[in-house]
Order: C-alpha cells, then structure tokens, then sequence
C-alpha cells in the first residue's frame, strides 16, 4: 500500500501541483500579512477541478512553503512572514544585521527542512498511537498545558520580568474581546458592534510587527541608513558539521515541541516556535547569547514551527479532528472531494493516505530545493531601499489582512496595534510575551470555564487528572524557579549599584 | 521630553488603560454558565493588568532608566505617518484600494526618502511604482485568486 501510494505520486502532474503549491505558499508565507491559511484559502477553489490527490497534495505544498517561507521576511525585513516566525526574528535580524543574512537563511531553511522530516516520521509511524494519546486531552490537561507554555515568557522578558508580564497580561485581555464562546457575555465591546467578534491573530500581528515597523521609519527616517545591498555570502547551508552536531540536542527537542503541540488543536505553530524558543534559551549553556544572532534561536524556532505542521495532520488524518485553521481548510478539501478522515481512514483509503504522505515528503523536499536556490533573489529583492520597500509591504499588508475575512476592522485593528508596538518598542517592552498571551488565551480561558464546568466550580480538580496536575505542579516549580532567579538578579544589581555609588 | 518622562507618561497611560478595562470588566454580565461565566477571566485579568501596571509605574517613578533611547525619533515624523495611514484607511472604501493605494504609497515614500536620494528621478520612480504596483497587486489578487479588493470610484 505504501508503495502505491508513493508511486501514485511519481507524475508529472502532481510534482507539478506540489511545485506550484510549494512556491505560492513560500509567496505567502514570506509576504507580511499575506499568510499560509490566506493561501490555502484563496487556493482550495482551484484544486475542486483536480483528483483528490493531486488538490490534497497542492494544499498541503501550500502549507509546507507557507509556513517555512515566514522565516525569509522574519530574517531580512525583522517583520516574521506568518506567526509562525515570530521567533525567528530575534536572532535571526540580529544574524542579518552582522552581514550572516546568508547565514541565517541557511541555517532557517536547512532546519525547516529537518522539522518537516521529523514531523512526517511522527505522521507515518506513530500517527494513531499520538492521536489516542491527545484524545485524553480533556479541559484540565489543555488548561495545564497553555498554562505551562506561558511560564516559558520568563526567558522572553528580557531585562524587565514587571515589563513581560505585563506584556503577557495585555495578550491575554486582548484575546478576550468580543462576546465569550462559553456563556455569550459581551466583553469590552464599549459599544462597538465591529468589536464583537473580538480582535483576529492576523492583524494583530501584522500591527505589531509591520505597522509598528513603519511607524518607527516615519519617527525615526532614514538618514544615515546604509543602502548597500544586504551580504549574502553562504557556504553550504551555513552551518558546519561540528555547529550540526552541537545543536542535535536543541533540534530534537524543538521537533518533539512541535510536533507535540502541533497535535493539540487550537495551540499549532505560532506557539511551537515561542515556547521551542524560550526552552532552547533555557536549557542553553550561554543563554546570554540569544537574542544577540546566534543560530540556536533559528533552529529551535524553525525547526519546531515546520514539524508542527505533521503534528497538526495527526488528529486531521486519524480521527478527523482540524489542528488549525489550514488543517480546517484541508479537511474542507478532504470532505468536497468525498474523503472522510478518521480512524477508517488508513483502511479504506490507504492508498491516497499513503499518497498523500508521500506528496508532504516530495513537498519538503521542494521546499528546501527552492528555498535554497532562491537565497540570492530573497535577499536581492529584500534589499531594495527600505523607503521603497516598506510602503509595499504595508500595501501588502493591507491586502492579506483585508482579504482573510473582507472586513475594514481588521485593517483597523492592525493600526491601533500597530501604534501599542510602536510604542511598546520605544519603552522597551517585549512583544513576544504579548504575541504568546494573545495566541493562548481564548485556549486557557474556554478549558478553565469548562474545567470549573466539570468540577463544579472546584479548581483542585484539576490538580486531580494524573497529566494536569504533573503539569501543573511543574508549572509552579519554574515559576518559583523563575522568581527566585529575578530576585538573585535584583538583589546583584542594588548590590552593584550601592558599591557604584559608594566608589563615587 | 526627557527619557524618564516620557516613560513615566507611558506607564502611567498602561495604569489608566488598565483602570479603565478594569472598570468596564465590573460590567460584564456572567452570560449562560453553570460555573464561572465569561465576565471571570476579564475581570481576572484586568485586574492583574492594573496591579501590575501600577508596580511597573511605581519601579519607573524610583528607578532612573538605564535603557537605551532611541533620541532620533521624532514626534512629528510619527505623527505624519500615522495620519496618512489613517486617512489611507478611512478612502480605502470610498475611493476604492487601487486610487487610495497610489496616493499612499505616494506620499509614504516622498516622507521617508532620506534627503541625500532626493532627486527628479527619485521622485519619477515613485510616480511609476505608485501608480503600478497597486494596479498589479489589484489585477493579480481579482483574476488569480479571484478576491475583489475593494473598488470605490473605479466600480
């Protein structure tokens, strides 16, 4: 069966799909605001003419491309593609402005690749096994779990832990906006009808990261900023067999992240990325190093977003259940061409499940092909003058934060973001914690309600399910970890300062 | 404005943010719950925005900052560039993406172009890129992927 499956993809008609699909998503994967689900969306009419395969394939090409292409804007343009680049950026800018943009590149694709690989392991071998596995998931083991994620901001906070708290609470209320999906309550509407399906991911994203770019631009100008065309020297993929070896550690790790919080519905890659990164600068020898272009944040950053898309097609395939909102497009897909997936699935369909394994494994493999052959175009392009440049890309932003879901809001609510992080860059206040809060919240609050449902209103029940309470109980050791290390460093830092002044 | 300032002034504008969401969180009917209903983690949350709001004001009042200043912003520079996004995005229906486009796009660069590269041929490449590129984006998003940007004058 495995092998038909193969060969049913060993035409010329579906490489062909799977390379148009490869390069349209790394399109819009790799333009601010235009996203991987914008492109599957946009793409799924045109597959409703094709075979079942050859439009399945197409789709999830998309999303390969869609979500590795975020890394090239992230990386060049400190603006992440897709929000599943958030982390790229923060060592990956850093690379770009030492003139290792070619470095990084390599380093982001290369690893891209690898996550991708790991994910389609996990699919074809232990695909059924994960899935039972996260069918225990209840309200208390979600509930857990998001909340664990968000201790992880602690390595995000940079040098103010008042300041990233802050930055995490305020994600968190934004996410709460608009009528509650447990209950109906209307929430911080004040009045505005537009305002009741709450703020999207998107354009949030794009007001924090894109806007906020351009606003710094037009506060800031451009006197004085160097217009030579960015370094693109490259070796390989940049990386050398010693620095591969050095970071099988980080890259296994921020595979099984990926992978494993690619299968938790609602959480997927704009998450992975985040908390591979924060557990990467963790465990890191030299912790100090991250955020200043090293290529450990890369790989931990792509290599965990890319593998969370196999993750993602685990429940998708084995029991039918949409990981996010590509995956929901996907079995849209699946379903108009008369595929059911479930657990029956691998039995009555075995060889299309195979043949679409294979079309996700020939689509990495296009990925990288393209990715690398394209370094010198990207940074090419990406390095035309930035008063050029960035009014493109807010056109563009404009476009794909308009075109998800056709509403002026949305635009709206990208620049009163993209005003907040203007500001938050100006006072020093980090994003990410924000970016995490936001993208976690409606999860930790749906499975909390529901949680205190089940327990009537008892919150040590969740302390009770085997899996939540280890998480939690976890939860709480890093954050007294965490606290206890802030308190280390303030009282090092008085310290100093009183001996400072007492020199004087 | 000095750095400390102005940084004051941010943190105090986080506190009456917070005050404020706080506030409008005490209104938030319970909804249809057995439990906790959907006012629990607004009015949780605004209130942990508030307290700690008010801790990081208080920190900022007795810290001097030692973070560093980007002193080449510029409030007018800001300013302008938000008001053209602003009214970029009130003609985006009225006139249409492809008219409203070209007059952002337009002035967005003539107000970043640095003074060394201001030329009649700067300026030309502009104009020809202003009124292009939206027609491009426009033509492309309408007949390949078949979504019809907004088209005000042009309908």
């Amino acid at each position: 069966m495995a092998l038909e499956g193969l060969l049913s993809v060993l035409n010329f008609e579906t490489a062909l799909w799977i390379i148009v699909g490869v390069v349209i998503g790394i399109i819009f994967g790799s333009i601010p605001g235009l996203t991987s689900t914008m492109g599957v969306a946009l793409c799924l009419p045109l597959t409703f003419s094709m075979s079942p395969l050859n439009g399945i394939a197409m789709l999830i090409a998309l999303y390969v491309g869609g979500t590795s292409g975020g890394l090239i804007s992230a990386i060049l343009l400190k603006i992440p593609g897709t929000p599943s680049s958030v982390a790229t950026t923060f060592d990956g800018v850093p690379m770009a402005e030492k003139g290792e943009a070619g470095k990084a590149l390599g380093v982001g694709i290369l690893y891209s690749f690898i996550g991708t690989i790991f994910s389609i392991v996990a699919l074809i071998f232990v695909a059924p096994t994960i899935a039972k596995f996260a069918l225990k998931f209840g309200p208390y083991e979600y509930f857990a779990v998001c909340i664990f994620a968000l201790t992880l901001i602690g390595s995000m906070v940079g040098n103010n832990l008042l300041k990233g708290m802050l930055s995490a609470v305020m994600g968190i209320t934004f996410s709460l906006f608009g009528i509650a999906a447990i209950g109906g309550a209307r929430r911080f509407t004040f009045g505005f009808e537009e305002l009741q399906g709450g703020f999207q991911l998107l354009p949030v994203m794009i007001g924090l990261f894109a806007v906020a770019e351009i606003l710094k631009v037009g506060a800031t100008g451009l006197e004085g900023e160097n217009f030579k065309t960015i370094s693109c020297k490259i070796k390989g993929f940049g990386i050398t067999i010693k620095e591969f070896k050095d970071q099988s550690i980080n890259m296994i790790r921020s595979a099984l992240i990926g992978i494993g919080i690619g299968i938790l519905p609602g959480i997927g890659g704009a998450t992975s990325n985040l908390v591979a990164y924060s557990v990467a600068k963790q465990q890191s020898k030299n912790p100090e190093k991250f955020g200043t272009g090293c290529i450990d944040g890369i790989i931990a950053s792509e290599t965990s977003n890319n593998s969370s898309i196999g993750g993602s097609l685990i429940p998708l395939l084995t029991l039918g259940i949409p990981g996010d909102t590509v995956t929901a497009m996907i079995l849209g897909g699946l379903t108009l061409h008369g595929i059911a997936p479930g657990p029956l699935l691998f039995q009555t369909s075995g060889t299309l499940v195979y043949g679409i394994f294979s079309a996700f494994l020939i689509a990495t493999i296009v990925m990288l092909v393209v990715e690398y052959a394209g370094i010198r175009i990207f940074v090419k392009v990406l390095s035309a003058p930035k008063y050029i440049l960035m009014p493109m890309i807010l056109l563009l932003c404009v476009v794909g934060t308009y075109g998800t879901n056709r509403n002026m809001f949305d635009i709206w609510t990208a620049l009163i973001f993209g005003v907040l992080g203007y500001f938050l860059y100006k006072f020093n206040v980090p994003q990410a914690p924000m970016i995490l809060g936001f993208v976690l919240g409606p999860t930790i609050e749906q499975n909390l309600i529901r949680g205190l449902m089940y327990s009537n209103n008892s919150f040590f029940a969740f302390f009770k399910s085997p899996i939540a309470g280890t998480v939690l109980v976890f939860t709480i050791a890093v954050i007294l970890y965490t606290a206890f290390k802030e308190f280390r460093k303030a009282f090092a830092a008085s310290k100093r300062m009183n001996a400072n002044y007492d020199g004087q | 404005m000095k750095k400390d300032m102005a940084s004051n002034i941010f943190n105090f504008i986080l506190v009456m943010l917070g005050a404020t969401l706080f506030i409008a969180a005490q209104g938030i009917e319970t909804g249809a719950a057995m439990a906790q209903g959907g006012d629990f983690m607004p009015k949780l949350l605004s209130g942990i925005w508030l307290g700690i709001s008010i801790l990081n004001f208080l920190y900022g009042l007795k810290i001097k900052s030692e973070e560093k200043v980007d002193a080449s912003a510029k409030l007018s520079g800001f300013l302008s560039t938000l008001i053209l996004l602003a009214v970029y995005l009130v003609l985006l229906r009225p006139i249409g993406f492809v008219l409203a486009s070209m007059g952002y796009l337009f002035i967005q660069m003539c107000l970043i172009v640095p003074t060394g590269k201001k030329s009649k041929r700067t300026y030309g490449l502009f104009a020809a890129l202003s009124i292009g590129v939206p027609i491009a984006v426009s033509w492309i998003f309408a007949n390949v992927f078949s979504l019809i940007l907004p088209m005000g004058l042009l309908r």
